[in-house]
């Protein structure tokens, strides 16, 4: 029998999202051991699904105070320790003439007693600040809102973690609890992209697995109920607007607009789903039409403006006591399975939220550091994150785009680690500025093994081409950088453009047939891709048409 | 202003009904929205590569009437063996004649290219620089493959390319090596080396002393019995002059492969149909637009017939251009010859019938590399057995449809997009002389051309 | 954010605008319209500090747009971002900028003392002076200027013309004023011939293209609303077409005014034509004078902005009306000019580099004369290949039976 890896630590997390990330960062830097766990890159689940929005809390304000105070809370919290994955833009909660401008006045009252700023424009006002705002708005509302990258926020998390002796394991899934008696000592896992088995070993086992988590608590015999609600929401070729737009009513669907980066995205759609379904998450034209429609009425331009792609989440709700997908409060559930179930060395971080996911990471960390008997205090919400630390004389002085953008993404120090050469700095995705350094770093220092795990820590493919230009490049860089044969890097290239394919084929119009056109004329009419999964078979006569 | 024929796209179908009806002495008007998708081809000539059913195809002509009864709506099916293979012969000669020789298998075959990610793909027609391997890949006869890397230039991979063709069984017992080049230019450019496109390179490789090193530094890395993979580097407006220049320095046997966008195997295609059509006294609106056009009753036919009057460009306003016939050559998604929108396909210039009227999710596949390809590479203009398209079923009858906004066919999985873009090109001006009876249409010869 | 810059999204990255810009074809150094264009305008709408000083390379000739099979006016957004974003730096080259591109002022300057300023700007040690100092290349000649301008000629005129019972305006712009007034006597000597009079607006400016290429947006746009509204006060009292006889100003009055200064012209835009497709029109609908047969053999250049606005179709069949005349189409190319940038040192061997094609196609025609519609193509074609190179409209006048 093959010999199984074995790792021994204090505590495993399940699950590389924004709160197992948040997690593995606050137990590293408390000094307690942890690997992180996720079946399959950081932030692919719920985490990098979402509209990225940097909530001021105001959207819950009328509805849920609490969750509007943790909104707040940890707003102010990120700006300081994650600049860098976050845009200070600030909201506007607009009212249009079909909404109650009533309700203004409400909405201002809830935001004061939650502790957020608020300002009252006149329809002038806002269309000064955001002249892409519907110009048939009767007011509007200044907030605080900004925008939240999660996949920076997650992968800075375990940097930091990972500089401080914390351990990451990618594609890894875990297949059993490993127990004696009423306590969990570890779990049996597989990597899913070599199939090798290994076990962790760990005093104490935390599923931080999202909605996955009901699956994570399966394993060890226990039930939770989760509601899983299906958001999905469309990506904009460019920016169309600088500040967060929502309307100011009740929440609803497409009722908000992000400014991400160099992208616009409208957001989201609710629909009630299947457990089972979670992992085949489809978007309909339906969810299409109405994002569309209703995303036109916060900004009219939003019609005429290239779509991209869609994508869709799950919102990881816990049910405790029933309601819609909506109304149900996202409120952060800490199970200590000890005292609930009786199971001892495993807990459960569920619902929750992107915004409050550091404060998650804290009070689950807070209970399992009690457990292991450590003292030290929290710390993530005063230490900067790494690429968030900028050092005072950082002035805009002449440098090349890609590093000015990458930067952006990473930081001055991580960016003065780059290779400085022409050929480090030159470009390889040209939409979104990502370097031949910046890849190189990100397949060497941030877990990055393959293009769809490069896209999330660089942007690389997320613009206008969808990858189109720059794959091809960036595949072959994994040969340079990642020891990857020619036929791995081509395999590498193959995936990407099936991923991509699942957000654009719900778009599947317009210039997005276009671009898809284009792309597929030159990756299988030019460069034969299709006959990479072919590769290796002899021809046969019988696949020949003959007379 | 009034022409015999107007052909609205500029593309290979485009330039094809263009050059033909030049020479027929027609007094000729293209109309071209932009540069063609020629730009990113492989340059290459594809006839027919494998049957709507996914059959891979050896030698066109040997199967032809067992495709066209098997397919009766295909396009070729309609333009019928005589015509496509004439038209093939023809487009043939007028671009040797005009300096880029094209070159087939003797046997008539498809041959075998390599493609920049060192698969193989099956085509009919290939400029001298395309090393064609034999449709039995068992039968190849080379000894030993050399590909270059050019240094810095990231549109073209050697290392990928090496790495798959080793993998293919019937190179067993080749020798597939790659090797990096430098190109002496790319030092002291302000601009950054690694970023320069093919075409960039080809500016820089029009320069004499460029194309000595190059040849000299080839010379070091290959021999005379080596088929010597190179991307394709060079030709901007000169088209083969430097490769010409290339080999006769080193003797060597070169396998051009396209690169990233630009392709400029493609672009010399095209630059070269549009020499010619100039040359030939043609009209040529560059980077106009059709916006729309008259169409009314057909008073010479007694059926319930349509005809086109006369057509609106963005840039001639109100300025209409007249013509017996038109060709109706628009292209694809891409090129905007045809347009998908939300809940329906759309033809935008003069609203044609489409051959689908399925919802949009019926225009693709799950997967993108698909082994059936992808669906919407098949929707197009329906058209009649003469390529006549229709208006809500009324027949235009001096209007002729050609090339890529055809529906019926699958231009890459069926290797015949450039094929179907020919013999449909050649065979709209077949139509349209018996329409206008010309004068001039027994004279037709291609000499007249060059 | 207005509508023209948000008009990017239709690229789809083909990468085809690279191929014909010929900036990029002679100066390895410019990364090209689709960086410089769509690409970049997408980020500088996320941050202005992705703005390329390299965005002045540009000569604006407009190819890309032409050659786009998206319909992406590649010139017009990085000519609306260098507008936005292109710092004026104080030093000589600022001066030579400002001297090349206002051409109306130091037209109105020169044409009083134009024997003597264009003796002083072709005599050799002031060529080298400038070309040391402000860096205007000593291989160009300046343009020359006229005696006397074309107003001034005009005013003696404009009785005669009232006479005609059909009348037109004419945009005459700066060459014909203070460079070539033979060019406006040639048009009315035309439309004269025809029974068309030929009214001037009461006062107009330069059309603001050079100001745009050298970055001066501000002044242009000044230079946009005087014209626009000297253009609408003539439209709107006699009613008449707008001609011009440059292809530049054309274009300019026509689309750089919306599109690139955000000039409102839509009150005129439909009466402004360029001088070509209204002779071919008239002469279509049976106004065409008798024309004397020249067995001479021209080549026919077509000027890069003729080329976007799409007319080159009226000025090539107009050739052809004239009797025994042989027109050589030839294959359009950039002659390297582009009005004020092949002045300029820095640009000298680039813009050489690019007119290299079309030099060589023009001499292995061994034609008579040469044709073009744009006076900088003129001046460049004639400096570079020896052949007189002539507006159509000064052909047509030269073929009219006396």
């Amino acid at each position: 029998m093959a010999k199984v890896t074995r790792f021994n630590t204090e505590v495993l997390i399940i699950g590389g999202g924004a709160t197992g990330t948040s997690i593995m960062r606050d137990c590293a830097l408390r000094g307690i051991t942890c690997i992180l766990l996720d079946k399959g890159d950081i932030a692919s689940g719920t985490t990098g699904r979402n509209h990225g929005l940097l909530h001021s809390g105001a959207r819950y304000a009328v509805t849920d105070g609490e969750s509007a105070r943790e909104c707040i809370q940890e707003n102010k919290i990120l700006k300081h320790i994650a600049s860098h994955c976050i845009e200070d833009t600030s909201g506007l909660f607009i009212t249009l003439p079909e909404d109650d401008l009533d309700f203004q006045s409400t909405f201002i009252d809830a935001c004061a007693s939650a502790g957020i700023d608020t300002q009252r424009l006149t329809a002038q006002q806002a269309l000064d600040l955001e002249p892409n705002v519907n110009p048939s708005l009767i007011g509007a509302v200044k907030v605080p809102d900004g925008t939240l990258d999660p996949f920076r926020l997650c992968a800075s998390n375990v940097l930091d973690a990972k500089s401080h002796g914390a351990q990451l394991l990618t594609y890894s899934m875990v297949q059993s609890f490993i127990r004696i008696g009423d306590r969990i000592i570890g779990a049996k896992c597989i990597n899913t992209r070599t199939n090798e088995q290994f076990e962790v070993y760990a005093q104490e086992v935390i599923n931080a697995a999202g909605i996955w988590g009901k699956n994570i608590c399966h394993y060890a015999d226990l039930n939770v109920q989760m509601l899983p609600a299906k958001g999905s929401l469309l990506v904009f070729e460019h920016r169309i607007n600088d500040l967060v737009i929502n309307r100011c009513r009740k929440p609803a669907d497409a009722d908000i607009l992000v400014p991400g980066d160099s992208i616009s995205l409208i957001g989201t759609t609710s629909e009630e789903i299947d457990y089972k379904d979670i992992d085949s998450l489809k978007i309909s034209e339906k969810e299409v039409n109405i994002l569309i429609e209703e995303g036109g009425k916060l900004a009219p331009i939003l019609a005429q403006t290239r779509i991209l792609r869609a994508y869709a989440g799950v919102r990881p709700l816990v049910d405790i006591g029933g309601g819609d997908g909506r109304n149900i409060s996202r409120g952060i559930v800490l199970l200590d399975h000890e005292q609930r179930d009786g199971l001892a060395g495993f807990s459960s971080i569920l619902g929750g939220k992107l915004m409050t996911s550091r404060l998650m990471a804290e009070m689950t960390t807070d209970l399992i550091a009690n457990k292991l008997g450590n003292a030290t205090q929290c710390s993530t919400h005063l230490k900067p994150l790494p690429g968030s630390i900028t050092s005072n004389k950082s002035k805009t002085k002449k440098t090349v785009f890609t590093t000015k953008a990458a930067t952006h993404r990473h930081g001055e120090t991580a960016v003065a680690t780059f290779d400085q050469s022409t050929k480090g700095k030159s470009i390889v995705c040209e939409c979104e500025m990502v370097s031949v350094g910046e890849i190189e770093y990100a397949i060497k220092q941030l877990d990055v093994t393959n293009l769809v795990d490069l896209r999330r820590r660089t942007r690389l493919g997320m613009g206008s081409c969808q990858g189109e230009l720059c794959t091809y490049r960036a595949s072959s860089l994994f040969c340079d950088f990642g020891n990857c044969s020619g036929y791995e890097s081509s395999k590498l290239l193959m995936q990407f453009f099936e991923e991509r394919w699942k957000g654009i084929k719900p778009v599947l119009f317009g210039d997005a047939l276009r671009e898809a056109e284009f792309t597929y004329w030159l990756y299988e009419g030019l460069f034969g891709a299709s006959a990479i999964n072919q590769l290796g078979e002899k021809q046969q006569d019988k696949d020949y048409y003959e007379i | 202003m009034k022409f015999d024929s107007i052909i609205i796209g500029g593309g290979i179908a485009g330039y094809t009904a263009g050059l033909r009806s030049l020479e027929a002495g027609l007094k000729t008007a293209i109309i071209s929205n932009g540069q063609s998708a020629l730009h990113f081809s492989s340059g290459s000539i594809d006839l027919l590569s494998h049957t709507p059913t996914g059959k891979a195809i050896r030698n066109p002509a040997a199967i032809f009437d067992k495709f066209t009864n098997e397919f009766p709506l295909h396009p070729y099916s309609k333009v019928g063996k005589q015509t496509v293979f004439e038209s093939l012969n023809w487009y043939k000669n007028i671009l040797t004649t005009a300096g880029i020789p094209l070159l087939q298998q003797e046997d008539g075959d498809n041959h075998l290219r390599i493609t920049p990610l060192g698969t193989l793909k099956s085509t009919w027609l290939s400029q001298p620089y395309i090393h064609q391997l034999p449709m039995r890949l068992n039968e190849h006869t080379i000894k030993r493959i050399v590909v270059v890397q050019i240094d810095d230039f990231r549109d073209f991979n050697a290392k990928m390319v090496t790495d798959n063709l080793v993998q293919i069984p019937e190179f067993e017992g080749v020798e597939i090596t790659h090797t990096s080049v430098a190109i002496d230019g790319f030092s002291g450019l302000k601009r950054n080396a690694c970023e320069l496109r093919s075409i960039d390179i080809a500016r820089i490789l029009t320069n004499e002393s460029e194309i000595k090193a190059l040849a000299t530094k080839l010379k070091t890395i290959a021999t005379q019995d080596d088929l010597v993979v190179i991307p394709a580097i060079t030709g901007n407006g000169k088209g083969l002059s430097v490769l010409n220049k290339l080999h006769a320095l080193t003797q060597l046997t070169f396998h051009e492969v396209p690169t990233m966008p630009p392709s400029m195997l493609g672009i010399r295609l095209e630059e070269t149909m549009i020499d010619l059509f100039i040359k030939a006294g043609g009209m040529l609106l560059k980077g106009d637009q059709v916006t729309h056009g008259d169409i009314a009753k057909d008073n010479n036919s007694s059926n319930d017939e349509l005809s086109l009057k006369r057509i609106y460009t963005r840039n001639l306003e109100s300025m209409p251009l007249t013509a017996d016939n038109y060709i109706f050559a628009s292209g694809s998604f891409f090129n905007k010859g045809l347009i998908a929108q939300h809940d329906k396909l759309q033809e935008p210039v003069f609203n044609l019938d489409m051959n689908s009227n399925q919802a949009r999710s019926t225009w693709y596949n799950p997967q993108f590399f698909a082994p059936n390809s992808q669906p919407f590479l098949s929707l197009g203009i329906k058209t009649n057995h003469n390529f006549n398209p229709m208006l809500a079923g009324k027949v235009i009858t001096n209007l002729f449809c050609a090339g890529s906004n055809l529906g019926g066919y699958d231009p890459i999985a069926e290797g015949c997009g450039s094929g179907v873009a020919i013999s449909t090109g050649y065979h709209a001006v077949n139509h349209l002389l018996q329409n206008t009876k010309h004068n001039q249409s027994q004279h037709l010869t291609s000499d007249s051309l060059v | 954010m207005d509508l023209v810059s948000t008009r990017f999204e239709k690229c789809i990255k083909c990468t085809i605008c690279t191929v014909y810009c010929p900036v990029a074809k002679a100066n390895p150094d410019y990364p090209g319209p689709k960086e410089s264009g769509p690409d970049g305008e997408r980020l500088r709408i996320k941050s202005p500090e992705y703005y390329d000083e390299a965005l002045k390379l540009c000569t604006n000739c407009k190819r890309c747009e032409t050659a786009c099979p998206s319909n992406v006016n590649v010139g017009d957004i990085i000519a609306v971002a260098r507008g936005k974003f292109e710092k004026k730096k104080l030093n000589p080259k600022l001066v030579r900028d400002y001297i090349l591109s206002h051409t109306d002022l130091f037209g109105s300057l020169s044409t009083p003392l134009a024997p003597l300023v264009n003796k002083i700007t072709d005599s050799p040690i002031i060529k080298t002076i400038m070309d040391k100092t402000v860096a205007i290349d000593k291989h160009k000649s300046l343009p020359k200027y006229a005696f006397g301008s074309f107003r001034n000629w005009y005013k003696k005129q404009a009785d005669t013309q009232m006479q005609f019972k059909r009348q037109v305006s004419y945009f005459h712009g700066c060459y014909v004023n203070y460079n070539n007034p033979q060019l406006g006597k040639d048009l009315i000597k035309v439309l004269n011939a025809m029974n068309i009079g030929v009214k001037l607006l009461k006062k107009e400016k330069c059309c603001g293209v050079p100001l745009i290429a050298n970055g001066f947006h501000d002044k242009a746009r000044k230079n946009a609303q005087f014209n626009v509204k000297h253009m609408t006060d003539a439209v709107e009292q006699f009613n008449t077409p707008i001609l011009s006889t440059s292809s530049t100003c054309a274009l300019t009055l026509k689309q750089e005014y919306p599109h690139v200064l955000n000039v409102d012209n839509s009150k005129i835009s439909s009466k402004l034509d360029f001088i070509t497709s209204f002779l071919l029109r008239e002469f279509m609908n049976g106004n065409m004078p008798t024309l004397k047969p020249v067995n001479k053999t021209i080549v026919y250049h077509t000027p890069c902005h003729l080329e976007r606005s799409g007319l080159a179709i009226f000025t090539i069949e107009l050739l052809r009306t004239i009797p025994g005349l042989k027109v050589i189409v030839l294959n359009s190319e950039c002659c390297g000019s582009a009005g004020t940038y092949g002045f300029k040192k820095e640009n000298y061997e680039v813009s050489m580099k690019i007119g290299q094609g079309l030099f060589e196609q023009i001499k292995q025609a061994n034609a008579d004369f040469a044709i073009t519609d744009c006076e900088t193509c003129k001046w460049q074609i004639e400096e570079n290949s020896d052949l007189e190179t002539i507006h159509p409209v000064t052909l047509l006048a030269q073929c009219l039976s006396d």
